[in-house]
Parts: C-alpha cells; structure tokens; sequence
C-alpha cells in the first residue's frame, strides 16, 4: 500500500503544483493587461475635475490639477506599459496598491472596509437562492408536464428575464419607501455601536435585508430552471428505472440516484458564481447604499479614480480565478468519474 | 401453477398527437418454470413488452396478472421476484455508486440480512456471476461492458427474483464475451429454476439459448402484436408468418435478401407507419389482401399457433 501511495502523492502534488502554477500566471497577465488598459486610456482624474469643478473653486485650482497629473505620472514613470505594469505589479506584491486619488486614503484601506459587507450578502444571497433553487427545481422536475410545472416555469422564466436594478427599486421603494418596514441605506444604523452585540447584528441584518432578497430572487429562477432540467435528464437514465425495479423506495431515489447525480453541473457553476460575485454586485450596492465593493467601483470609474479601480480589479480577477480553481480541485470528490491520476 | 397472464394488453403511446401501439391485445400465459424466448425487430415492441412484464411500464388497456393478482396490487411481490437486465450495462448502473453501493440496499431490503453476513452475502453473489469480489469499490467507468453485464445480473438477482427479464443482454457487447453472459443466463435459469424471459431479434443468439435450454416456447412480436407462437426449432425450421419467415431468412443470409424481389419488399422502410388498423405488418406484407387491412386475424393452429388470414 505504502510503496503505491508514495509515487500517487508524488503524482498529485505535480498535478497540484501545475493547476495552482496556471492560476498564479493567470492572474498576473491579466494584473498587467487591466492595469495597462486603463492607465493608459485617455480617461484622467485630472480631467473630471476640470470639467467639473470650477476653475475658481480651491479644489478645481490649476495647481492642483498639476499636482494631480504629476501624480498620475509618477505611476508610469517609464512611458513603457510592459516595463511601468511590472512595476505596478512589484508593488502589488509588497502589498501596496496605490492612494486613493479622491480621499487620499490608501485603497487597501478603503477595499478591506467595503470587501465584508459585499461577501456578505453576495454569498448569502447564493447559498440561499442554491439550496432553494436545487429543492425547489428537483420537485418541479418531478412533476414535470403538470400543471403546477408549466406555471412555476412561467413564473420563474419572468423573474429570471427582470434585471436586478428593476426589482431592487422596487422593493426598495414599496417595503423601504412606502412601508417604512426596512432601511433605505447603509449597512447598519448610525445609533448602534459596530462590534459583537445584538442591536448591532440585527441592524445589520435589517439593512441587508433587501440587498440579500434582490439578489436572491435574481439568482433564483436560474438555479431552479437549471435543476428541473437536469432533473428530468436524470430521471430519464435507466439506472433509475432499475432502482425502481428492485424495490428502492423513492426518497432514496430522490436523494441518491436523481439528486446526487443531477446536482453535478450545478456545483462547478456555484463555485464560479460566488467566485465572479467578490467583484461586487455594481446595481444593488448602487441601489440600496450599500457601503461594498460594487458600490466602491461605481464611483471608482465615475471618478476615473484609477488606483481604487485597479484594486478592485485585483479582487476580482483572484477570486474568479481561485473559484476556477477550487471548482476543478473539488469536483472530483463529487464525481468519481474525474479522479485525479486515472 | 401459473406464474404471469397478460389479457388484452395493451399499451399506447401518443407522440404528437399521433398514436403508436407499444403492444396491442397480447394474451399470454407463463407456468412458473417456464423460459421464453421473445423475438422481433426493433421497434416491434419486445422492450415494451418486457417493461410490462416488470412493472415499469402501466398497461392502456387489458390485463397483467402475476401469480393471479392484478400488477398494481401485487407490486411489492413484483419488485421481488421480477427483475430485469438491459442492453447497455454501462447506463444502467449509477454512475456515483461502486459496485458495492449499488447492489448492498436490495439485498439489505430483500434478503433480510444484516452486519457482516451482507459483504459475505455480496461477495457470494459476485462469484455466483464469476466476478472477483475484490471488484466491488470499483466505479461503473472502471468496468469492461462484460464485467458490466455481470453485475447487472448479480443486481437483479440481489432480489431473489424468480423470473428474469433479459432485453437484448449481449447486444451491445463484443461477440467474444456473448457466449459467456448467455452461459451464465442459462446456467443461472437451471441452477435457480427461474423463469429467463429472453428477449432477442438475433436469430442465432435464440438458438444458442435454446440449445442450452431446449424446447423453449417462442413468441414472435411484431407491431405490439403476438404473430406466431410456438416451439422454437418448429418455428425456425417451419417459419408460417411471412414476418416470421423473413425474420428467418434474414438472419441466415443477407444476401438471400438482397437478391430475392420479394424478400426486398418485406425489408423495413423508415416511411413504413404502423397502421393502427388491421395487421401491423400489412405495409410490407406481399402476400396482402384486403382483409388484413381492416382486421386482426384469429388464431390458426398449423400446426403452432399463427395470426395471419393465410392460414384461417
């Protein structure tokens, strides 16, 4: 036993190794490409507040602007993209992303304030739209051709087809609005101290009430869409007919023969979801005020605010890319046909 | 003692709106014992047939008695003692499962056996089809089709069943390791005295099982119908039914087929509609008249049991 593990380890730390390598080289290029892209577009900070501050006001003063375009130049000192992203990316590597030109606050301060809020509603919003959407799915797969299979299909074929920023609104404006029943902003009440106390945590939680809804709803339908449909390919295979032919009794059907092999699609795809989600969910940070990273980025690019673009850039590139990655690693211990070294 | 009885089944299937006969008014009896051979081409309606047989498939219409209980109120005793083997035995195992996991819960459910007596019992099994026991935490994907097969079989017989519905067992595997798996089949029948439900269009494969069982009864299906019924070499030798006949000649020599006009008539057409009327076979029949358009036949006994308007 011993003496075949050895070059079986051996084997999957190389597979290991070279999967990771990929993924480091990945993130890198594109560090580079993105960074290049936009320092040198023809877009400027310094251009925003000519146009739109006056050039009498303190803040809209030519010095200023000069300042500011001094700066910009400092971060591509060599006029050469390859040679000023490299370094770009030395100093990424230090940790150091850059000042935040708007607040003159370094941008990893600024990201590690906004990153909890938004992981927190975007992976919650998931998870729950997930588990409900494979449950929900599997029972409509099962009455596949009903009536309560053709209106459910309907319903959720309409509440997939409606963007986030159309219901976000109008939650936000019917149950925060019009009822009063949740905030209309922010992460938590300006009346209770941050920290590990209850008033703090239910505040929280009422503020992010309506953003993890939203989202919620958004991601639903195309979980339980994607559920039935596997649901009745599954149901369709003839391992399942003879399961039923030897007197399996059916919750074990549902669960271990139709379940379990029909869930397999929609795992790698739940990986990726929460993976490209650390970006920030732009419209209903947007909408509802919510201090994240989608909320971060808006005003990041309406400032041409490069350094805080890039930095959450930097998130959203690692995450999308290590969610890649963890669905490929992971994968295998739920289908035993993809098994690492065979 | 009689074991299964179809009355008048039938079974419909309706795509599109348009209707298609899976069997139509099949009257059969099986005596506990008792072995079948069940030919026809595909589409014929062999597979519908034996998906009645093990309860899978609902009847439209007509009567499905096992051991003189009505199916549906018999279905626990059915999910016992009637068991299935397909043709593709890769398919119709769980991909997630090993061998192991695939076949412990009926044997658990079934066999009443509990605690270390269940990996023995499974193990025993395994040998029974002559698989190695170490094989069982092996996956489906780790298989040879015919190694596949066998666990298929030893799956059905986790049950204890009594009888054995083979569909097309060796369809799909390679002509080398046919012979095994019908050995095994026809070994398995004499050793458990069940009743093997085997179901084939090969001509050369029924004759094979039949030499190792001999005398077997055959029906030969075609359109959901019952045409001809008999014993088997007197079928083969003495084909009545011209579906029968041209299933006969085929199977010898191809080039008999292709030679012969009227054998080509009688070759399948993809625009050949089963008519819902009538006999099934009328379209491709040479011999046709008008009265196979309009009406089923009744049974002539010359000197085996034949549905066709030459013989009343």
């Amino acid at each position: 036993m011993l003496i075949k593990l050895k070059p079986f380890l051996l084997y999957m730390l190389k597979w290991l190794a070279k999967r990771v390598g990929f993924s480091i080289i990945t993130i890198i290029i594109t560090i580079m490409i993105s960074w290049a892209l936009i320092e040198y577009s023809p877009e400027s900070p310094a251009n925003f507040i000519n146009s739109v501050l006056p050039p009498n006001s303190i803040a809209g003063k030519p010095t200023l602007r000069l300042e500011l375009e001094q700066y910009l130049m400092t971060l591509k000192p060599h006029g050469n993209p390859l040679i000023d992203s490299l370094q770009y990316l030395w100093q990424v590597l230090h940790g150091n992303l850059g000042i935040d030109i708007i607040s003159q606050v370094p941008v990893t301060t600024i990201i590690a304030q906004a990153l909890p809020w938004t992981v927190f509603i975007v992976t919650t919003s998931i998870l729950i739209s997930y588990f409900l959407g494979i449950r929900l799915g599997m029972k409509i797969g099962y009455k596949r051709g009903t009536k309560v299979d053709s209106s459910l299909m309907s319903l959720f074929t309409v509440t997939r087809s409606i963007p986030v920023y159309i219901s976000g609104a109008l939650l936000l404006f019917f149950l925060g609005f019009e009822l009063g029943w949740f905030p209309t902003g922010g992460a938590f009440s300006i009346n209770v101290t941050p920290g590990f106390n209850i008033p703090f945590i239910l505040s929280v939680i009422k503020h992010a009430f309506l953003p993890i809804l939203t989202l919620t709803l958004a991601n639903l339908a195309g979980w339980v869409l994607h559920m039935r449909a596997n649901t009745i390919y599954t149901l369709g295979e003839d391992y399942v007919s003879f399961a039923e032919i030897r007197g399996i009794n059916s919750n074990n059907i549902e669960t271990k023969y139709v379940g379990r092999n029909a869930i397999l699609p929609l795992y790698t795809s739940l990986i990726y979801t929460i993976g490209f989600s650390f970006g920030g969910s732009i419209f209903v940070e947007e909408i509802f005020s919510y201090p994240g990273v989608g909320h971060l980025l808006y005003n990041a690019i309406q400032y041409n605010d490069y350094p805080l673009e890039m930095g959450i850039f930097i998130i959203l590139i690692a995450s999308v890319v290590v969610g890649i990655l963890l669905a490929d690693l992971t994968y295998s211990l739920l289908d035993p046909r993809v098994k690492v070294g065979e | 003692m009689e074991l299964i009885r179809l009355e008048k089944s039938t079974v419909v299937f309706e795509n599109e709106g348009r209707k298609v006969y899976g069997l139509k008014d099949v009257n059969l009896r099986i005596n506990e014992g008792e072995s079948i051979l069940v030919l026809g081409e595909s589409g014929a309606g062999k597979t519908t047939f034996g998906r009645v047989i093990v309860g899978l498939q609902k009847l439209t219409k007509g009567k499905y008695f096992y051991r003189g209980k009505d199916y549906r109120k018999n279905m626990k005793l059915l999910r016992k003692e009637v068991q299935y083997v397909y043709q593709d035995p890769i398919s119709a195992l769980n991909q997630s499962k090993t061998i192991r996991d695939s076949i412990l819960p009926s044997i658990k459910k079934w066999r009443k056996v509990r605690g270390e007596k269940l990996e023995e019992e499974l193990d025993n099994l395994l040998k029974s089809v002559e698989i190695e026991p170490e094989l069982k935490n092996r996956y489906p994907y780790q298989l040879s089709g015919g190694q596949a097969q066998r666990i298929n079989i030893a799956r059905a017989l986790s049950t204890n069943p009594r009888v054995l519905v083979a569909d097309e067992p060796v369809t799909m595997l390679d002509a080398s390791i046919r012979v095994g798996i019908v050995d095994l089949l026809t070994s398995l029948k004499n050793d458990r005295g069940l009743n093997l439900i085997m179901i084939t269009h090969d001509l050369a494969l029924a004759r094979y099982v039949n030499y190792r069982l001999g005398g077997m009864r055959s029906i030969v299906i075609y359109g959901g119908r019952i045409v001809e019924e008999g014993n088997f070499s007197e079928i083969l030798s003495d084909p009545l039914h011209p579906y029968t006949k041209f299933l006969v000649e085929s199977s010898e020599d191809l080039e008999g087929v292709g030679s012969q006009e009227i054998l080509k008539k009688m070759v399948y057409q993809e625009t050949n509609d089963l008519p819902l009327k009538g006999c099934p076979f009328a379209p491709r029949c040479p011999f046709v008249r008008d009265a196979c358009l309009n009406s089923f036949p009744e049974v002539a006994e010359n000197p085996h049991r034949v549905f066709c308007y030459i013989y009343s």
